[in-house]
């Protein structure tokens, strides 16, 4: 996988497994904590990228370890959790160039998106990497995004119906 | 001994002939959250619906506030274990849904659905379909619209139960945290589970419950304070305790 990517985590399994990985702080096996949850190691690695790509979490020859960054989201509630998420994920690649596009649209359609990533990768990881994107962009509310028209809108620019 | 919000005196239910439920009784106190554990098959669940006002007692009373139940509970709402989201409409909309039936005003009930998604820390996925969700995310939209109707009694029904063990272990800490939120007036739950382990980690009383025909083994009070850590020591006791009472 390319760095630029993003890993396929949904926000809550990510959110869950820094909870687990803060039962037992590390530096711990990862295959024993895949063990504890009772997940095989290939579900666990897309959650494991993803907390190491936001700087929560170490990865060394199988061992992990929370950062400090980590410790704080383990600590955190909901909304702090969220102001961390967002410090993170805003700097992604992806995610940036869907703001960027935003600073200077109003709405940017879902199909520029794709058009961007074709370089990169194959149409369906294209489709996948603007599925995580809607999903990590929703959560961290830096944009909405409209399944109906396919396109992305800036927060609060949704309209209320 | 503060006044029951619920209260259930000598409940018996039968289906065509066979005993399912015998003689439960028990009451539900404002502020605590009350778990209902027991093996398959021992009616914890026909008994939440019992509480809900969904089907009737076969015998015995229930009473809701002190009013002898005849209907629907309105000082209830259930979050169920499969979601039963309307996958047309957006996950504000689900959560506004039950605020359409009682009449309330189109912008009031959307705002308070936004208002209650955020608690549950869902407020970007406003506008999201169900199929756009995770188990997870869809679950919250479904505890959020049961609080949107500011029930006394937040009724759940295995509600982690179909995620899996991360999703479920953050949800089960929001769902604790959520019942001692000021953005939120609801302070008391029952909860319906087959896990001893998550009773004893959510729940201040425990219900256990035997089979054929479903009866109450005894009540537990897991008196271990809060924050509680999964699978600490202090509860070891009470999860032991509670299997042996099962079986």
């Amino acid at each position: 996988m390319k760095p630029a990517l993003l890993p396929h985590a949904t926000v809550g399994r990510l959110l869950g497994l820094i909870d687990a990985m803060a039962e037992t702080p590390g530096p711990d096996d990862l295959y024993r904590l895949a063990e504890r949850l009772r997940l095989p190691l290939d579900a666990l690695h897309p959650l494991v990228q993803a907390a190491r790509l936001l700087g929560w979490a170490r990865v060394e020859r199988g061992d992990y370890d929370l950062t400090e960054e980590g410790r704080q989201v383990a600590e955190a509630g909901v909304a702090q959790r969220k102001t961390l998420f967002r410090k993170q994920v805003r700097g992604l690649p992806l995610v940036a160039s869907i703001l960027r596009a935003l600073a200077a649209e109003a709405s940017v359609s879902r199909e520029t998106v794709l058009e961007g990533l074709r370089p990169q990768v194959a149409p369906p990881e294209a489709e996948r990497q603007v599925n995580t994107a809607v999903d990590w962009g929703r959560w961290a509310e830096l944009f909405d995004y409209d399944a109906d028209d396919a396109c992305f809108l800036r927060v609060g620019e949704a309209g209320r119906e | 001994m503060p006044e029951p919000l619920v209260s259930l005196v000598g409940v018996g239910k039968r289906y065509e002939g066979a005993e399912v439920l015998h003689e439960v009784s028990f009451d539900v106190l404002p502020g605590e959250t009350l778990a209902l554990v027991g093996p398959s098959g021992c009616g914890k669940s026909t008994l939440l619906r019992i509480i809900a006002g969904l089907i009737p007692a076969s015998s015995g009373e229930v009473r809701s506030e002190g009013y002898l139940l005849t209907g629907l509970n309105p000082a209830t709402a259930l979050v169920f274990q499969s979601f039963a989201l309307l996958p047309w409409l957006k996950a504000a909309e689900n959560v506004a849904l039950p605020l359409e039936a009682r009449g309330v005003p189109a912008v009031e009930r959307l705002r308070k659905a936004e208002r209650l998604l955020d608690v549950m820390g869902l407020r970007g996925h406003a506008r999201a379909y169900p199929r756009e969700l995770s188990g997870g995310m869809r679950q919250r939209v479904g505890v959020a619209r049961a609080l949107c109707q500011d029930p006394r009694v937040l009724l759940l029904d295995e509600p982690f139960s179909a995620l899996d063990v991360l999703t479920a272990q953050t949800l089960r800490d929001q769902v604790v945290d959520l019942l001692r939120d000021p953005a939120v007036s609801t302070r008391t739950a029952v909860l319906v589970t087959h896990s001893v382990e998550e009773a004893v980690y959510m729940a201040d009383r425990v219900v256990a419950m035997r089979s054929n025909p479903g009866r109450v083994a005894d009540v537990v009070t897991i008196d271990a304070p809060r924050p509680r850590r999964w699978g600490a020591p202090e509860l070891v006791p009470f999860v032991d305790r509670l299997y042996a009472l099962m079986t």
